[in-house]
């Protein structure tokens, strides 16, 4: 094994233990649990439309997302949960292993080590990203116990994987534009800036998608992939091109390189 | 660059802004030597421990720690390097035992034993399984000594390391650390506002006050003869000072009736001057050597150095 795996194993296991620990675990588990739990709601009611009507606004806003009671329905609905939902949950997970360091002080016992400040920040984007995507598989598996669970029908292996696909591409992508809340939280040295960060994110990306230059904004990106910036928005839209997929990779690349950097040149104090 | 050092600053400074924290200090640390880096708040201590530690790049100057300069490339000199800074911050989910685990991984310690040992060492078997949020502000303490010396360093770096701790601790902590440095060569680099445990821990102390190094002495020249003063009582100041001044010495008046000399023969022969002082007429009513501690050298030098400033 070779120095870097030496340094980089251990510096993963302290992470995975702090991740362990915490109750922002639980609390993402909790957050992704009930939506799944919201769109298994939304199919019960889309199957029986007599008691769609009944319940009113409720049954409206579900036709106009999910259309009717069936799996792809109910992956898409899923997706735009994944996608929009991701931003915020995911922003916080990269938020939250930054800045804890900060908030809590203990960024002080990480910086005068033999294992190298690089190493360490590798670690830490190595754990979000993985706790993000075992948060979109455990989606994936709780879409198809509900869906089996509510008969819908349409099912095929074909939508099944296409889900998955689906799923699995939104949420890299989502890691991917992620990666800059954790710089803003070792940068400003805590959580509230970069929690507004992923709020202004949000919020720009809704504006900039209306404008028609959704497709060049990184944090719309990965809704556009989804198809859930299309159903918030009721326009149809052209396929993600080359450029878009680039520019996601580069926000991540980007940042990853300029949170290493940071955490090794900048002062410490 | 000097590899018997244990820490070596060449005219180190630290400009924040407009702000000079640390200007152009310079020290030179012995192996095995117990050094108490004396100031005020604010005097620059803790950057320049940040300094020494790495985790902040001085605007000018060089930091070696036994002969290695401090630079953000090379890990290996941490190796040998234990520290605690400011008040000791642990993860508040886990557990002593886990945040112990946790440096012992990030060190690359070996012996998976090395938490055991350590928790027992630093007394800390009973909290093993407590949850660092629930810790005394005294075995929150003990967990950050326990941190910074769990991997056995050469060199370690403290910043008021018997803060919170009970005096019995306090006395544990002070034997601890002599016997580290005693006993394993280990060097000690310690900053405190409890001058009373520095001086009865260090072997070299470092005064700075307002960035710069205004003073370095052995610990035990304060048990000597330039930690000492003679006190002359009297009734008459005037008279008496000319009297002295007449015989070529220097004195100094404290208060209303007092003259201090610290003139070093005059320590040594004090009966000549009271002779001196009764025959010009003013016998001395209280003549005493006092010996200085280091409280009120401390405050004359720091007191001294900032009305220089002024």
């Amino acid at each position: 094994m070779n120095t870097i795996m030496l340094e980089f194993i251990p510096a993963l296991r302290v992470e995975f233990q702090k991740m362990r620990r915490t109750k922002t675990l639980w609390l993402t588990i909790f957050g992704f649990i009930l939506a799944s739990v919201i769109g298994g709601l939304f199919m019960y009611i889309l199957k029986d439309p007599e008691r769609a009507r009944q319940l009113g606004l409720i049954g409206a806003k579900a036709q106009v997302f999910g259309g009717s009671a069936d799996w792809p329905s109910f992956f898409n609905f899923m997706l735009l949960l994944v996608s929009v939902g991701g931003l915020i949950i995911f922003g916080f997970i990269f938020v939250w292993i930054f800045g804890r360091e900060y908030s809590d002080k203990t960024y002080y016992d990480m910086l005068s080590l033999p294992t190298s400040r690089v190493t360490i920040v590798t670690a830490k984007i190595f754990t979000a990203a993985y706790w993000c995507m075992a948060l979109v598989l455990m989606v994936f598996v709780l879409i198809l116990g509900i869906g089996a669970a509510l008969q819908l029908p349409g099912w095929s292996s074909a939508v099944t994987m296409r889900g998955l696909a689906l799923l699995l591409g939104t949420g890299a992508l989502t890691v991917l534009t992620c990666i800059p809340f954790g710089l803003v939280a070792s940068f400003t040295r805590g959580y509230l800036p970069a929690v507004g960060g992923i709020f202004l994110a949000l919020i720009l990306g809704q504006i900039v998608n209306q404008i028609g230059y959704g497709q060049f904004y990184p944090w719309m990106i990965p809704m556009l992939h989804s198809g859930a910036a299309q159903a918030l928005s009721g326009k149809t839209t052209e396929p993600l091109g080359f450029i878009s997929y680039l520019l996601v990779l580069l926000v991540g690349v980007a940042s990853i390189i300029a949170t290493g950097a940071w955490w090794r040149y900048a002062d410490q104090t | 660059m000097n590899a018997s050092a244990a820490i070596e600053a060449n005219g180190i400074t630290k400009r924040f802004g407009d702000v000079v924290a640390v200007d152009g200090l310079s020290l030179n640390i012995r192996k095995g030597e117990i050094y108490g880096f004396l100031g005020l708040n604010g005097a620059g201590k803790t950057t320049t421990i940040r300094m020494v530690l790495g985790m902040i790049k001085p605007s000018d100057g060089t930091v070696s720690l036994f002969g290695t300069r401090v630079e953000p490339g090379p890990r290996k000199i941490w190796q040998r390097v234990g520290y605690m800074v400011e008040t000791p911050h642990a993860y508040p989910d886990l557990t002593v035992r886990e945040n112990l685990e946790i440096v012992r991984q990030l060190r690359q310690i070996p012996d998976r034993g090395a938490v055991e040992k350590i928790i027992e060492q630093m007394g800390l078997t009973t909290y093993a399984n407590r949850r660092a949020r629930v810790l005394s502000l005294g075995n929150a303490q003990r967990l950050g000594l326990a941190k910074a010396l769990i991997h056995h360093p050469d060199l370690l770096l403290l910043d008021e390391p018997a803060n919170a701790l009970d005096p019995a601790g306090i006395v544990e902590v002070r034997n601890l650390l002599r016997g580290l440095a005693e006993n394993n060569g280990v060097t000690v680099f310690i900053s405190s506002h409890i001058l009373s445990e520095v001086a009865r821990l260090a072997t070299r102390i470092g005064v700075v006050h307002e960035g710069r190094l205004v003073k370095e002495l052995d610990a035990n020249i304060l048990t000597e003869e330039e930690g000492q003063r003679l006190v002359v009582d009297v009734r008459e100041t005037r008279t008496a000072l000319a009297a002295l001044a007449k015989a070529g010495i220097a004195a100094k008046t404290e208060g209303e009736s007092s003259l201090v000399i610290t003139d070093k023969s005059c320590l040594q022969y004090s009966e000549k001057i009271a002779v001196l002082l009764v025959e010009a007429g003013c016998p001395p009513a209280r003549l005493v050597v006092e010996q200085k501690d280091l409280e009120s050298y401390f405050l004359g030098l720091v007191g001294a150095n900032a009305k220089e400033t002024k």
